[in-house]
């Protein structure tokens, strides 16, 4: 594939926003399983920055309360899958 | 890819505001000294019976008034857990929020490790108090497990 070709099928790249900055978030709390559920995958990982567009702030915050969730088996270590 | 399609109007209200002594870490603590705010989490084996489960958690809150006093106390009721503690897929949480000294809960821990009943559970010192609203609905409603609760106190 030349450059010519990807350029011709050019995406049109969304920005990218912090959901929690949009909301103006004060904290993130490892008790809200609903708002911990949106960020992380169906197999229970956590949704990296450069998907989600989380800022490095909640990020971090996010990272400690998914642990906490996980820890109180509020979120799952990880998800079983059904075959 | 549909779990990053970010609406702007889901529940922008669901995280309020912290408590005024986050981040202060207990160092301007007024009144009595060396107490601070924490917060605990409780999951106690939904599979004895309630009255069983009200006791336990009367003892905790008689440990925790003794020496503190309890400003909130949640109780989430029997939810089924993420993934199984001790062959147990249910819990029953309860959540603790009080101002106290570091001997309380050290004595609420002591109690806790000697207590079978109790799955997990996890202490957090000067943790913001967040107004959340608990989903019944994510996880499964006590009505559908208390039949199984039924039956395995039976089988005991």
């Amino acid at each position: 594939m030349s450059f010519e070709d990807k350029k011709q099928g050019a995406r049109v790249r969304r920005k990218k926003t912090c959901w929690f900055t949009e909301n103006n978030v004060q904290f993130i709390d490892y008790k809200d399983e609903k708002i911990l559920r949106r960020f992380v995958s169906e197999r229970g990982k956590i949704i990296p920055r450069r998907i989600s567009g989380t800022s490095a702030k909640y990020q971090r915050m996010l990272n400690q309360a998914v642990k906490r969730a996980r820890q109180m088996a509020i979120l799952p270590f990880v998800a079983d899958s059904i075959r | 890819m549909t779990i990053l399609e970010f609406c702007p109007k889901f529940g922008v209200s669901v995280l309020t505001e912290p408590s005024q002594n986050h981040g202060d870490f207990g160092l301007t603590t007024k009144g009595k000294i060396n107490m601070r705010q924490y917060e605990t989490m409780v999951i106690i084996d939904a599979m004895i019976s309630d009255e069983a489960i009200d006791a336990e958690v009367q003892a905790m809150a008689s440990i925790i008034s003794a020496g503190g006093e309890i400003l909130r106390r949640d109780d989430w009721g029997k939810r089924k857990m993420a993934y199984s503690i001790n062959k147990k897929t249910h819990g029953y949480y309860v959540i603790f929020y009080y101002k106290a000294e570091v001997s309380v809960v050290a004595a609420l821990e002591a109690a806790f490790k000697h207590n079978d009943n109790l799955l997990r559970w996890m202490t957090l010192v000067d943790y913001p108090m967040t107004e959340i609203i608990y989903d019944k609905n994510l996880v499964q409603t006590t009505e559908d497990i208390t039949p199984i609760d039924v039956d395995d106190v039976e089988v005991d």
